[in-house]
């Protein structure tokens, strides 16, 4: 049934974008326990970081993506330098590390809308030539098996790197409570100012994705948090697998959805899964 | 005692004073104020730039041959970013504010409708010079539009489809905003009675940008032509990712798809179809706009907002700013202009107009014979 399998396979691209935003995000929850909303503003950095480089400087593919993904990683860094880690020095709640970053997406959009204006613009240079490939009767492009790939590559040695290295048991340690951590030897604002760097390094992977699959825009950070947001709640909140499990689960319902009820339904079905899961299930698939 | 008195005196003349300003109406005396709210920002704002030049132009002209009744014309510009929000407060800021007699706007139809029945219990009247869904016609006394409903563009479109093109087969993917809604009805209904099947409708938002699953169930449908009313953004967005599918169905569209932006990102992707608004050509005028925005394609509402300007002008000198009269006077107009004979019918709907089919091709877009 050809139609069966290309919807899978959008399902299955939506699916590697949404668990590139619940991977970082769920990166930063589970060591901070605050939702990050500025993650949002760091996938609209790197995806307008690669239309400044590769669109308007003409650079090459390659090195416009890298230094992209690493200016994301470093406007997160700076960020939680200057926003985040003072507020934790002055043991603010909860709330206001929410509200700051609010402010931190707002006002990173707003810069973007100033310099590049807020008009709709796409990534690649040539739109005509995209190899396609033929799946068992669905049709994939380059890109996005790129997408795929990288996702599950990250995916991998994220999941190595926090198991099996002291770094990554130094970063559980911080999860765990940082205050301890601290007792115990272990720099918490050192793991924490790195962990913003590989996170935010994530969300400018997944903002470029998205901007080489559809196009960006200034506010495309939020719709794409969120996703990530749903997803990780899904998937258990801090669990950094299950937020990967729960982006494919969302994607492949949305899609099941649109497919057998219309296309406007996507966002409905969406929110009206996370309140169902925050109803009956709010601590996710697969709790820690 | 004595400081909360004063404070208290001082709330009541700011509240007293504050509403008078707020319920006076526009000033008798002065440069007669109009508004104009379209899309200078965001998906459509090919058609709002070049509009309000068409609508700069119009008024230098005015107030070069001495205005209306020796009182200057001057415009208030807003962005209503082709967006029923920023539209509606645009509109409530140039009626409560700024005062203005009337408004030219919107571009799109959702900036209209969602402002004009606010300007209808205001009494300001409303002259759209772009806005073509067919739900505007029934708006109020007050609201005028000197482009046709889509009743013509839907039906030009199904007819043309059925007629000229053969398609016996149409599977429709719509934005669902007035506009994108009007045109669909209008389309499946003229279509089917023609005898063609529409075989499957999607519809989506407006900033919707993952049309994947909706072009797959298109594919799945094996429908030889796929009708489009979509924006320019969704647009580029949604043919690209056709592409990307495999989608071997031939794509028509509706007027948006004049936006000169739209067509260079489907260079590569195939022809496309869409419908104009014949109109006499004006090189004079295009120059003129194109000196004054810096774009190389003057797209239609253009015209539309300069003949707009005009025909308001002509109200205002004959029936001055007072609402009733003044409506009453648009309802009268025969007027001649860039786009040729206008005169409103009984809901305000411009009569006539006729559409021409232009294909777009390597970024370029011409008329069909």
């Amino acid at each position: 049934m050809d139609i069966a399998v290309q919807i899978t396979l959008n399902a299955i691209i939506a699916g590697a974008l949404y668990a590139l935003a619940a991977l970082g995000f769920n990166l930063v929850y589970s060591t901070t326990r605050f939702f990050d909303l500025g993650y949002g503003a760091y996938a609209a950095v790197g995806a307008y970081m690669v239309f400044w480089l590769y669109k308007g400087l003409e650079l090459s593919l390659v090195p416009s993506i890298l230094l992209g993904i690493i200016a994301a990683g470093v406007i997160g860094f700076l960020i939680e330098t200057v926003v985040y880690r003072p507020l934790r020095a002055r043991k603010a709640s909860l709330t206001v590390f929410l509200i700051a970053s609010l402010g931190v997406l707002t006002v990173i959009q707003a810069v973007i809308a100033i310099v590049f204006s807020s008009q709709f613009q796409t990534l690649s240079r040539n739109i005509g030539e995209i190899q396609t490939y033929t799946l068992w009767g669905g049709v994939i492009t380059q890109t996005q098996v790129l997408i795929l790939a990288a996702g599950l590559l990250i995916m991998t040695v994220l999941g190595f790197t926090l198991r099996y290295t002291m770094f990554g048991k130094a970063v559980r340690a911080v999860a765990d409570d940082s205050e301890v951590a601290t007792i115990v030897g272990i720099n918490s604002n050192r793991i924490i100012g790195i962990i913003f760097f590989v996170s935010s390094m994530i969300a400018g992977l997944a903002g470029i994705a998205v901007g080489f699959d559809t196009g960006i825009q200034p506010t495309m950070g939020l719709a794409l948090l969120l996703k990530g947001v749903i997803a990780a709640i899904i998937g258990g909140l801090g669990n950094v697998y299950g937020g990967v499990l729960g982006a494919f689960l969302l994607a492949a319902i949305e899609n099941a959805g649109a497919w057998q009820f219309a296309g406007e339904w996507k966002d409905a079905i969406a929110f009206a899964i996370l309140i169902l899961f925050l109803l009956y299930r709010p601590q996710g698939l697969w709790p820690k | 005692m004595k400081n909360t008195l004063i404070a208290v005196a001082i709330v009541a003349l700011l509240i007293v004073g504050g509403a008078r300003v707020y319920t006076a109406g526009p000033s008798e005396k002065g440069p007669i104020k109009i508004g104009f709210i379209g899309p200078l920002t965001g998906d459509a704002a090919s058609f709002g730039v070049v509009a309000k030049a068409g609508v700069e132009l119009a008024i230098e002209e005015i107030n070069a041959a001495g205005g209306i009744n020796d009182r200057r014309i001057e415009a208030v510009y807003e962005d209503g970013q082709c967006s029923p929000t920023e539209a509606s407060s645009a509109a409530s800021k140039l009626m409560n504010i700024d005062k203005v007699t009337a408004i030219l706007g919107g571009t799109c139809s959702t900036e209209t409708s969602s402002f004009a029945p606010a300007a209808m219990q205001n009494k300001t009247v409303v002259l759209s010079y772009c806005s073509s869904a067919p739900s505007l016609s029934n708006t109020g006394e007050y609201f005028f539009r000197n482009y046709p409903s889509d009743l013509l563009q839907g039906k030009f479109m199904a007819e043309y489809a059925y007629n000229t093109l053969g398609a016996r087969d149409m599977y429709i993917i719509y934005h669902t905003t007035d506009w994108g809604t009007g045109l669909k009805d209008v389309f499946s209904k003229r279509f089917q009675e023609l005898g063609g099947t529409v075989v499957g409708v999607e519809g989506s938002a407006q900033e919707e940008r993952d049309y994947k699953t909706m072009l797959t169930k298109a594919k799945a449908s094996d429908a030889t032509f796929i009708y489009a009313p979509m924006y320019p953004d969704g647009s580029s967005v949604a043919m690209k990712q056709a592409k990307d599918l495999d989608l071997k169905a031939r794509f028509i569209g509706g007027d948006t798809w004049d936006d000169p932006k739209f067509q260079a990102a489907v260079a590569m992707l195939g022809t496309f179809i869409y419908p104009k608004l014949e109109s006499p050509a004006a090189d004079d005028f295009t120059k003129k706009v194109q000196a004054k925005t810096g774009m190389e394609e003057v797209v239609f509402c253009a015209a539309h907002a300069y003949d707009a300007t005009h025909i308001l002008a002509n109200a205002l000198s004959e029936a001055g700013t007072d609402p009733d009269k003044l409506a009453d006077s648009l309802r009268a107009t025969k007027y001649n202009g860039l786009i040729g004979h206008v005169e409103f019918d009984e809901h305000g709907d411009m009569k006539g107009g006729s559409y021409v089919a232009r294909k777009i091709e390597n970024g370029k877009s011409e008329v069909l014979r």
